[in-house]
């Protein structure tokens, strides 16, 4: 296969890139490193991947009104309960189950009982938080937006809308994202000695540029990909990223320049794929079309793999792989007021949109020196692109049956019309609009 | 497993001493003494596992007309057909393109109820019986229309349910045959299924969440009065106790005997 065919357009790099020196990055209302908030036990297995379930050892009981307390006490010393403690306002008796004794095992038993009401399972809870990563609630509007500035250092400063967000926080009361679940990230490689990469990069993944085993970033620009889509999030370090329990596998196939060629994107996908990724990010493409590529990225979904690309920076056409309408979601930029980036690349082949202006991101080290904080913003659709396979992923680690198809449907569907007043319905600019990540996965209620 | 199964076996106890009971009194003779036919209001409500999930309560409404054909020996038939309502909440569909949760509503269907009562010994003033009945019911779909989303989209609901109950009878024949009063006990086993089907643009998919065998005692009480002449009213109230609580059931007819 010929490496010439196609060179992939530079236009995958961001728009605009600021080192975070410099930003104050401690202050602002960003959570202090040290101050985690509590968490609470250990998820059981018994609900779906990801979910909170209930707890492996706790059952509530209640029972008939017309029992009295120091009975109803009795009666769970005999089901093994010694240390019931009750919660008269409700008539319920929190009990801890007795070693070895299944919940299953002690409701059977409680049920039984003719005294009780009823016994169940007590159900795990989580505070209603946002993530302890300290960039979170200043820096990453994109998943939540409290309205304010986005104060982005030398001057810089950003008025944000609130709302014009991805809508992470209630998503992830749903799913956080299952770790078997991989994100491929097809670009300059991924840095796998970031702090907030480090325990969620696969392995050393493919070079298809070097024609190793090492996809190393000696750019910036993958390990700024793989941070927003799945940095390692609650560890009191640097971001979150939007599927933050799925898992990142390196694919690098292009150079320390950011240029590379499609031969080297249709090894990576095909690779990817092979490698059983569940998502494949591509955010860098071309400007020519190309049957081989389109075959990759066919072959790619019709062996289960969601492929997510960015339309591109040139305001101009969508570039390649996500101009294939059938088998890519093509992802557009939108900003912290959710309108459409100027750059952004337009046509019939944008799906949907994702904030891609002034996203904070993680780098190598090496990038923006020693002593400073291994972040920059930037922005770009190749930002705006892993939030969308970051929503793929968590549909996938929900629901591992749907199929590519139907899961890029979803995240089509579930978007918010961001450009109604002008364009309503679908448009060339946003797609769908922008992704909403709580439409994408918190169950719809029907009374 | 094993409570489960022990559960189980005394309801098949239950059900073939009812049917037992109706056996040995149809075996005597079998002609037809009386008929009489009317209108009947059931209800019950049960707090089950859908598909394994948490509690969730289900309550159920039949009303319809009921025939009653008595047999020599004391052996009766009934059949009721009507309609009926169900109201299940809290039935997740989680592996539907979109995640649904269904938080209760009412959902009309049709029912059929067959039921066979036989007296087994008299003892004084007290006559043990057998009683056995099954109750379906076939709900109507009722569809919601799914909205906020990018197109249009309806979420379509149908719910079925089955009982079986059997079990012995007790009634206290002192007042003679105008107010006969009497206390069931019955083994009740309840099977239901709500089947959701999703329709969202090119998107669509179909989930039925179940409860199979769910088993409940049921305790009842209930008096046959007749009311002048040939009408006669039959209700019952009771508690039924199952693996998620206790909950009540109440019934109550009206026949006129012909």
């Amino acid at each position: 296969m010929t490496r010439t065919r196609g060179t992939v357009v530079g236009s995958l790099a961001a728009a605009a890139v600021v080192v975070l020196a410099g930003c104050g990055l401690d202050r602002g209302g960003a959570v202090a490193a040290g101050d985690r908030p509590v968490r609470l036990e250990r998820m059981s297995e018994t609900g779906p991947p990801g979910s909170l379930g209930c707890a492996s050892d706790r059952v509530l009981v209640r029972f008939r009104a017309d029992v009295p307390d120091g009975p109803a006490r009795e009666r769970l010393r005999a089901h093994g309960f010694p240390d019931a403690h009750a919660i008269p306002a409700v008539r319920v008796y929190s009990a801890r189950t007795a070693p070895g004794v299944s919940v299953a095992e002690a409701l059977t038993a409680l049920r039984g009982d003719g005294a009780v009401e009823s016994a169940g399972p007590d159900p795990r809870t989580r505070i209603a938080d946002v993530p302890n990563d300290p960039y979170f609630g200043a820096y990453q509007y994109n998943l939540r937006n409290l309205g304010g500035y986005l104060e982005i250092g030398g001057g810089l400063r950003v008025r944000l809308t609130a709302g014009a967000d991805v809508k992470a926080v209630p998503a992830w009361d749903e799913v956080r994202g299952d770790p078997g679940v991989v994100i491929a990230v097809l670009d300059t490689g991924v840095d796998r000695n970031h702090p907030d990469l480090a325990y969620k990069v696969v392995g050393p993944g493919r070079d298809f540029v070097n024609g190793d085993d090492s996809a190393d970033d000696d750019h910036w620009h993958g390990t700024h990909v793989a941070g927003i889509a799945a940095a390692d999030t609650d560890n009191g370090v640097g971001i979150a990223g939007v599927a933050r329990g799925c898992r990142v596998l390196p694919v690098k196939v292009v150079d320390n320049r950011g240029d590379g060629y499609y031969s080297w994107m249709i090894d990576g996908i095909v690779w990817a794929t092979d490698q059983g990724a569940g998502v494949i990010n591509v955010s860098l493409g071309g400007d020519v079309p190309d049957p081989y590529l389109e075959d990759a990225c066919r072959y790619a979904r019709d062996h289960g793999a969601v492929v997510v690309a960015a339309a591109g920076n040139s305001g101009g056409p969508v570039l390649y792989p996500a101009a294939y309408d059938e088998t890519v979601l093509a992802v557009a930029a939108s900003d912290a007021d959710d309108a459409i980036a100027s750059f952004s690349s337009f046509g019939p082949e944008v799906d949907v949109a994702a904030p891609g202006v002034w996203l904070l991101g993680p780098v190598p080290q090496a990038y923006v020196g020693p002593g400073r904080p291994p972040y920059v913003f930037a922005s770009g659709t190749s930002a705006a692109a892993p939030q969308a396979a970051g929503l793929a992923a968590l549909i996938r680690s929900l629901k591992p049956d749907l199929a590519p198809e139907q899961i890029m449907w979803i995240i089509r569907y579930t978007a918010d019309d961001i450009n109604a007043a002008s364009l309503p319905g679908r448009d060339d600019r946003a797609g769908y609009g922008r992704i909403n990540m709580e439409r994408a996965l918190v169950p719809y209620i029907i009374r | 497993m094993e409570e489960r199964d022990r559960r189980r076996r005394s309801a098949l106890a239950l059900a073939v001493l009812a049917l037992l009971a109706a056996g040995r009194a149809e075996a005597k003779q079998f002609h037809v003494t009386s008929f009489s036919a009317g209108l009947a209001y059931d209800h019950f409500a049960r707090t089950v596992a859908w598909g394994g999930g948490g509690p969730s309560k289900l309550r159920a409404h039949a009303f319809g007309a009921q025939a009653e054909v008595g047999f020599s020996g004391g052996l009766v038939f009934s059949f009721a057909a009507g309609f009926s309502l169900v109201n299940p909440s809290r039935l997740a569909f989680g592996t539907l393109p979109i995640s649904l949760e269904f938080r209760g509503a009412n959902m009309s269907g049709l029912s059929l109820a067959a039921e066979a009562a036989a007296p087994v010994k008299r003892a004084g003033r007290f006559e043990i019986g057998a009683a056995g009945r099954i109750v379906y019911s076939s709900g109507a779909a009722r569809s919601w229309p799914l909205e906020g989303f990018a197109v249009e989209g309806r979420a379509t609901g149908r719910p079925d349910w089955l009982e079986l109950s059997a079990g012995p009878r007790l009634a206290y024949l002192a007042f003679g045959p105008r107010i006969v009063p009497f206390a069931e006990v019955s083994a009740r086993l309840l099977w239901a299924g709500f089947r959701m089907a999703e329709t969202l643009g090119e998107l669509g998919g179909e989930e039925t969440s179940r409860v199979r065998g769910d088993f409940a005692l049921a305790l009842a009480l209930g008096a046959e009065v007749r009311v002048g002449g040939p009408v006669k009213v039959k209700v019952k109230a009771g508690l039924a106790a199952g693996g998620g609580g206790a909950d009540g059931l109440f019934s109550i007819g009206a026949l006129y005997g012909f």
